[in-house]
């Protein structure tokens, strides 16, 4: 259910009767299964996966070393962002890492600056994509 | 601000998805009330969108996490310039590897290929790298996994004010 519910989700009027009869099962067992995965957190959302450039978004990924003692703090002023989809941390030295999409260059800069400003923090790496060569998001699962 | 590449109708539609359509029998006609449109104009404007290569994909965002794949690893490779176009190509080869990018070296960062490879071990990522490393003669390289997840939403469209609140 899963992997169907990965790619290729019907842009029909009744979506979950298009995948009730592809796998053989009820409609309505098919929303209140869909209903129990996203209420449990296994699906987050099921929405159009956009892709950012062909819409005119410029993207970045940013690294920040951060105080252990403050980590929480400044990831929580990062995700005010609405320009940030992605706010991890990792266990390197760069410890916050973030991703960020806006429509310009300038804007990205404002952004990192802000950032940068309001929590004190200068050991800043900005990585941008320079070359994409792979982009996939569908996982396999194996029966457990 | 420089202008996206959406239309009024289309910028409509594709905000009022991006958080994900209600789990019910009738989603998109739920969607198209709300933003006072017609059913089969949403549908129309979302295959458009898909035709145009400016919707990817549509589908369900899995938590990789809470699904048992908990480890992820970012692995950053330090390769030669003049070859990262080739093993940029050859890790797309690779069915563990879910994103490849090439990013710019900076001073205090040297490592310009990124891959995300995730597993449902520590080990099994370890040895991914390493088969890796192994079949592309890549000797320079780090593992970095992400130990707690602040945030992730998805590419939002911008909205007039920077911030969320």
């Amino acid at each position: 259910m899963l992997e169907r519910l990965q790619s290729d989700f019907p842009v029909i009027e009744k979506p979950f009767h298009k995948i009730a009869s592809d796998l053989d099962i009820e409609p309505q067992e098919v929303v209140s299964r869909v209903k129990h995965l996203k209420n449990q957190g296994y699906i987050r959302r099921i929405a159009p996966i956009i892709d950012s450039r062909e819409i005119g978004l410029t993207g970045t990924l940013v690294a920040m070393k951060v105080p252990e003692n403050r980590i929480e703090e400044v990831a929580e002023t990062v995700n005010q962002y609405i320009e940030v989809s992605h706010n991890y941390q990792r266990n390197h030295e760069y410890n916050l890492w973030y991703t960020l999409s806006t429509t310009s260059r300038q804007k990205i800069d404002q952004i990192i600056d802000e950032i940068s400003r309001e929590t004190g923090i200068d050991e800043i790496i900005e990585l941008p994509s320079l070359q994409m060569y792979k982009i996939g998001v569908s996982f396999s699962f194996t029966d457990k | 601000m420089t202008e996206l590449n959406l239309n009024k109708k289309e910028k409509k539609v594709l905000t009022a998805l991006q958080d994900g359509i209600p789990i019910t029998e009738n989603p998109y006609q739920q969607i198209a009330e709300s933003i006072g449109m017609e059913t089969n104009e949403l549908l129309n404007i979302v295959k458009d969108l898909t035709k145009q290569g400016k919707v990817r994909r549509f589908g369900a965002s899995i938590n990789h996490y809470k699904a048992g794949k908990k480890y992820n690893a970012m692995i950053v490779w330090d390769v030669p310039n003049y070859d990262v176009d080739r093993i940029g190509r050859k890790m797309t080869e690779y069915e563990e590897v879910s994103h490849c990018y090439e990013r710019p070296r900076r001073k205090d960062w040297n490592y310009n290929l990124f891959t995300m490879v995730h597993g449902e071990s520590e080990g099994e990522t370890q040895e991914i790298a390493k088969k890796i490393s192994k079949d592309l003669n890549l000797h320079e390289y780090e593992l970095i996994y992400s130990t707690r997840e602040f945030k992730k939403t998805g590419v939002k469209l911008p909205k007039q004010k920077t911030k969320q609140k």
